[in-house]
């Protein structure tokens, strides 16, 4: 079921209704319930993908049972082990078996041998990659003694289910989220109402910013070659502000509708353009997934090749330097290939992976140059310079993204890079989004420092907050665009 | 809990009955003095108007042709078109010629689908063609693919028809884009007139190259998936007929071409269709002196003339261009 669907504007009244005044005394109830609706919610797009959910579910919940009762001896490496080979091992049969086989015969190819080309018609059920790694949390902080296995198994199936994160996150940790399902919880009024607010402000983003890039971006891609330059980079930076109002949308929705249900759901998105460098975007771009390959790749790997060095300089790199090399490497590989079986993924994971690697690099040096020339930090030029380089690099690493191949993403930055670029885009109607991201870009600068970009409850007159929301909503109906499935729903 | 409903119900009345007064100014202000009221007057020395959909958009280039002018828009139906005709001639008296692109899709089924998506031409729409949307259910124009409350889009649709297709003119404005068009169209800055999104976007010309796959969605966008059997619109051979009659009310001369076509697209014209779409064109002039058809479909234009199958590129245009002035000549 779609957040920007008919189906979902029904359901949701009629589960928040039925939540409050009828399953709102017994708690035990109120779980069951919603995991009910969760089930319902997930299996309206294809019933046959809620029975993996299901399974992977129960599996995960005998896993972390299995692996707190062998906490003491060795056989808890053994449940981790076969709850992780359980887990990555359906993601990678349903995520990423053509891509292996293709890769696999691409390298055999390499040296000599030609094998048959043979794709399985295998179905990507719907946000495999967010409940997988989920449940990778759960049974992971289980065996790192960071949360009890839960033996009561409604409350482990809405952990891993919970309707508003299913389909696309937050990646909300299990710790955190458990925390509340075993709670009783009473409405809150201004949880609500904050709710509905941020369930808002992701509708404009989603069905006035992204769904409007979607259409521009679609033909600037479809036809780079015959364009100028300039309307090419009026691509990549309206891909920038779709993939954004698309997934940061949704997060929105997500955290506001489960607010309405009075849960607290971690923040996915923190006005990640207005970041002055590559390590800043990323502590506020999918947060949820960012901290969880830092906690679950990154820092593991880290501790772990760490632990295999005994010298102060591989390679004559000083070895907390390499240490910081391979685990980023690999960790930036492996984001990007959690994003799709593509190497156009991989290749802007990499590119990502390079460039905070780099800016690990400079960070002293730079530190160095500014005391020299006795220059703040925070001096607005450097800031306005600093935040403009990253949101280049950001840009030029989306058309990689975005691109069906790497050969096309190569070719359409070849064409960013030419003199056409002075000339007046093709096509007069691709700058009618420029005014759209204008009214998103000052109303997020606005409120840099709230949850999101609603967050008006300082405002005192009613009239005046109401007044707001008529205009957001008028500017959803008037100006949305044509309705687009969610990108991240691929992932 | 029951506050919290009490307020949520009070914002989506006040909603309601705010939409319904803004809609009210706006529809009657704005959008009134834009397309109705003012409707710009051409220049005294334009005499020859043409207009249609992309196949008129691409084929008549009026900076070439003299003393004309095209007002023609891309998937723009007859429905559509009438409307706007009905306007133009109201203010500008010094036309003495229309040319109509007229291709077998025209009065195709497929056409129907299109009414509901031109929101900017609603507020020059008569009577009739009001009651035609008020009644969209019943005259097939719903999408069949997704039922039509079937998403929020269509919600959202929904609400501007109904809303806009209530009698005295109330409800939202049908969509702001025509206007925003107005306002920062950068093309023909010279002329204000020219900006008028009944005059927009005017003649387009082509710069891709056929293929073979711009054949087959031609074909599916004009036909429908099941091209055989695709069959006449009732409403779109109506509003062909209602601008035969315009222009003859108009004293004005009805020209119907048929622009060239590749001849892979010719060859998979559904056959019945195109029997209706011939005798169409043959008893129209028979029965009205005022209007004549030209048949341009199969001209031998080479395969580097044409941008996709049903368009001409801007090399063939040129050569185009050049057998419309003789034809222009000759009979005008």
């Amino acid at each position: 079921m779609l957040f920007n669907s008919f189906a979902f504007a029904i359901f949701l009244p009629v589960v928040f209704i039925l939540y409050w005044f009828v399953f709102n005394k017994n708690l035990k109830l109120q779980n069951g319930f919603l995991v009910l609706a969760s089930y319902f919610f997930y299996g309206y797009w294809d019933w046959r993908f809620l029975l993996l959910l299901i399974a992977v579910s129960v599996l995960n919940y005998l896993i972390g049972i299995g692996i707190e009762k062998n906490n003491t001896n060795s056989k808890s490496k053994l449940w981790l082990i076969t709850g992780l080979f359980i887990n990555i091992g359906t993601l990678a049969i349903f995520k990423y078996y053509n891509f292996f086989i293709d890769s696999f015969i691409d390298l055999i190819s390499l040296i000599g041998y030609t094998l048959p080309r043979s794709s399985a018609n295998i179905v990507l059920p719907v946000g495999i990659s967010f409940y997988m790694f989920l449940s990778l949390s759960y049974i992971i902080d289980i065996y790192k003694k960071q949360l009890n296995a839960n033996r009561n198994i409604i409350e482990v199936l809405l952990t891993l289910g919970f309707f508003p994160i299913i389909l696309a996150g937050p990646i909300q940790r299990p710790t955190l989220l458990l925390t509340q399902i075993v709670k009783k919880r009473d409405f809150q009024y201004y949880l609500a109402i904050d709710g509905l607010r941020q369930i808002l402000w992701g509708l404009f983003k989603k069905i006035v910013i992204a769904d409007n890039a979607a259409i521009q971006v679609s033909y600037i891609f479809n036809n780079y070659s015959d364009l100028p330059a300039s309307s090419l980079w009026l691509g990549a930076l309206y891909f920038s502000f779709q993939i954004y109002g698309d997934f940061s949308g949704y997060s929105d929705i997500a955290i506001g509708t489960a607010r309405l249900f009075g849960f607290n759901i971690m923040q996915n998105f923190s006005y990640p353009y207005f970041s002055c460098n590559i390590t800043e975007f990323w502590k506020k771009w999918h947060i949820s997934l960012t901290s969880w390959f830092r906690d679950y790749v990154f820092m593991p790997l880290s501790f772990s090749v760490s632990w295999r060095i005994h010298s102060e300089r591989i390679f004559y790199i000083k070895s907390d330097l390499f240490i910081y090399i391979v685990a980023s490497g690999i960790t930036w590989l492996l984001t990007g290939l959690w994003h799709g079986a593509n190497y156009t993924f991989v290749i802007w994971g990499m590119i990502h992976g390079i460039f905070l690697i780099l800016y690990y690099l400079q960070r002293n040096p730079r530190k160095k140059v500014l005391k020299k020339l006795n220059i703040s930090d925070k001096n607005l030029i450097i800031v306005i310079t600093e935040a403009l380089i990253t949101l280049l690099i950001i840009m030029v690493a989306w058309v990689f993204f975005r691109s069906d191949s790497i050969s096309s993403a190569f070719q359409y930055l070849n064409g960013m890079f030419n003199k056409s670029i002075l000339q007046h885009p093709l096509n007069a109607a691709m700058l009618k989004l420029l005014p759209l991201i204008f009214i998103l870009v000052v109303v997020e600068w606005i409120q840099r420092r709230k949850k999101h970009g609603l967050e008006i409850n300082t405002i005192n007159h009613t009239w005046l907050r109401w007044g707001i929301y008529y205009a957001v909503i008028l500017m959803i109906i008037l100006l949305g665009g044509q309705q687009q499935s969610f990108i991240y729903f691929q992932f | 809990m029951i506050f919290f409903l009490k307020r949520l119900i009070l914002f989506i009345i006040l909603f309601i009955v705010g939409s319904l007064i803004t809609g009210l100014c706006l529809n009657s202000i704005l959008f009134k003095s834009i397309y109705s009221e003012n409707v710009p007057k051409l220049s005294s020395d334009v005499h020859i108007l043409f207009i249609g959909d992309s196949h008129a958009m691409c084929a008549f280039n009026d900076s070439i042709i003299v003393n004309s002018f095209n007002a023609s828009r891309n998937s723009e139906t007859y429905f559509q078109t009438y409307n706007k005709l009905n306007w133009i001639l109201k203010a500008n008296p010094q036309i003495k010629l229309i040319v109509l692109s007229y291709s077998p899709h025209n009065i195709s089924l497929e056409q129907n689908k299109l009414i509901l998506y031109g929101d900017r031409y609603f507020p020059l729409l008569d009577r009739h063609s009001r009651d035609i949307i008020e009644h969209a259910g019943a005259n097939g124009l719903l999408p069949e693919d997704h039922g039509f409350l079937s998403t929020f889009y269509n919600i959202r649709h929904y609400i501007i028809y109904n809303f806009l297709m209530l009698k005295w003119d109330w409800g939202l404005p049908t969509s702001i884009t025509p206007y925003l068009d107005y306002l920062i169209e950068p093309s023909y800055s010279d002329k204000k007139q020219y900006l008028h999104p009944l005059f927009t976007p005017r003649y387009s010309s082509i710069h891709s190259n056929l293929s073979s796959e711009t054949t087959s969605t031609a074909l599916r966008r004009h036909f429908g998936t099941e091209i055989s059997e695709c069959t006449e619109s009732a409403i779109m051979i109506y509003y062909l007929n209602a601008m035969g009659n315009l222009c003859k009310n108009s004293k004005v001369n009805l020209l119907l071409v048929n622009t060239p076509m590749h001849s892979s697209y010719l060859k998979a014209l559904p056959a019945s269709l195109y029997k209706k779409y011939l005798s169409l064109a043959d008893s129209l002039p028979l029965n009205n002196k005022f209007i004549e058809y030209a048949d341009f479909s199969d001209s031998g234009f080479p395969d580097s003339d044409f941008g996709d199958a049903d368009h001409l590129n801007n090399k063939g245009n040129l050569k185009f261009a050049n057998i419309c002035i003789d034809l222009l000549n000759k009979s005008y």
